[in-house]
């Protein structure tokens, strides 16, 4: 007889009427002995319903499609107005306009972003060189930063000057940080969401592994929690570090500033 | 699993105008997929306001890329490639780190209530996201949007049984996770 565990997974094509006709009797007769996989077999068919049930578009989605039209059809109708002759071009010529076309199409997207600088013209996501990564003798820099405070999320701009302040008050904070003994590394898969869902939490993620400060790193993501003081945590895939970092910084205090967080109230600072 | 493209005379013609760079053309194809696109996107990530974000992205990239596909393109495939490989890229470059918790103080209790955002979520979509993402979007494509296996694995650049073994394994972990709410809610 079939253990429980390899019938398990041959339950789903049983149910897709997959199986060879040898394998379906074998299962069959397992099923006949074992409740265990009678129960699995059920709650598979009640999972494959309400799967098949899910609306095309979830309803908590809803609220959201509006503001999807603001981000795609301006661009599609103002490239409609700027470039009328553009398709016509290329339904003559079709095979030997490609690349020429392509050409005029990225002279098109160039000019559009000049023309609209508030709305850049974003890529593919896997298309974006980073042209921080091709100049190496400059400190690496975060490709985002973004703020999670009382349930509310903001990325802060890039290119701004409060990323700026945000980056060098961050990166002074880290070097006054100190490596601590207590958490000596892990590999533990627990979860900041509701870290970053309830309290304040700022989190930046470097385009690479870039970030090293006291022994630690280098990591791509760095996350500070601020409540009676500040923690930092830096990690990657497989690894989270925390650095202790001496509070009453003046780099703390300027982080609090820039992110509009009050200094503590129950503690003093320099506790 | 309903048939999705209802555009009069099929898509076929209105989707070699918007290859020849008819913007009016492309318009018409946005209206019709982005709640789709959308949808499976806000259950990939399991967050709306990223989905919308990731669904923006899909049909600018898929207006700025028409123009250079083949004639008989697939279109319904090729968008749903399109979103696959944004939400994947999306889940590499944010989700890679899952943070160790802090043990030093107790002001994070998961046991708090559900934030608004997450509420009225549909059944088992926590399972879902927690599942790997080649996974769930191998169940969803097949089980909610209808593709075949083929169809996937050319999609998603795998073998059609690998497709096919992807969404089994899905389907399998989202039984067990209704079973283990429902045995575990048991008095
Ligand atoms: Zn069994």
């Amino acid at each position: 007889m079939m253990s429980c565990e390899r019938v398990e997974e041959m339950l789903p094509p049983y149910v897709d009427g997959d199986l060879s006709a040898e394998e379906t009797r074998e299962v069959d007769l397992h099923l006949d002995g074992c409740g265990e996989c009678v129960a699995t077999l059920g709650y598979l068919r009640r999972a494959d319903a309400i799967v098949a049930g899910w609306p095309q578009t979830p309803r908590h989605m809803q609220p959201h499609l509006a503001r999807i039209d603001e981000g795609v059809l301006p661009r599609i109708r103002q490239r409609r107005r700027l470039f009328p002759l553009l398709p016509r071009f290329n339904r003559v010529l079709p095979y030997a306009g490609l690349a020429t076309f392509v050409l005029v199409l990225g002279a098109a997207v160039l000019a559009l972003s000049m023309v609209l600088p508030g709305l850049p013209l974003t890529d593919a996501p896997k298309s974006a060189p980073n042209p921080v990564v091709s100049r190496p003798q400059e400190q690496l820099r975060p490709e985002s930063i973004t703020w999670y405070h009382d349930g509310r999320v903001a990325d802060i701009g890039k290119g701004t000057e409060k990323f700026k302040n945000i980056v060098s008050a961050v990166e002074q904070l880290l070097q006054r940080g100190a490596r601590d003994p207590s958490h000596p590394g892990s590999a533990l898969s627990g979860d900041t969401e509701t870290m970053k869902r309830s309290g304040a939490v700022l989190e930046l993620i470097y385009p690479k592994p870039g970030v090293k400060h006291a022994g630690v790193g280098p990591h791509t993501h760095v996350l500070l929690r601020f409540d009676r003081g500040v923690t930092v945590l830096m990690g990657d895939a497989k690894y989270t570090e925390k650095l202790s970092v001496p509070n009453a910084t003046e780099q703390e205090k300027r982080l609090r500033d820039l992110l509009g967080l009050p200094p503590p109230t129950l503690f003093a600072y320099d506790g | 699993m309903e048939e999705v493209v209802r555009m009069p005379g099929g898509d076929s013609l209105i989707v070699e105008q918007a290859r020849h760079g008819d913007a009016l053309a492309f318009e018409a194809i946005y209206r019709e997929y982005q709640p789709q696109i959308a949808g499976y996107l806000c259950r990939l990530v399991q967050d709306p306001e990223l989905a919308a974000d990731l669904t923006q992205d899909v049909f600018i990239s898929a207006y700025k890329a028409i123009g250079r596909t083949q004639p008989g393109l697939k279109l319904r495939a090729w968008l749903y490639t399109i979103a696959t490989n944004a939400a994947m890229s999306h889940h590499r470059r944010r989700r890679v780190v899952q943070w160790s918790p802090l043990d030093d103080r107790g002001t994070d209790s998961p046991t708090e209530g559900p934030e608004d955002r997450y509420a009225a979520r549909e059944e088992l979509s926590d399972a879902l996201h927690a599942l790997p993402p080649e996974q769930s979007a191998c169940l969803l494509l097949s089980a909610r949007d209808g593709f075949t296996f083929e169809e996937i694995g050319k999609m998603l650049g795998i073998s059609e049984a690998a497709a096919k073994t992807r969404a089994y394994r899905a389907r399998l972990a989202l039984a067990r996770a209704l079973r283990a709410s429902e045995e575990g809610a048991r008095p």
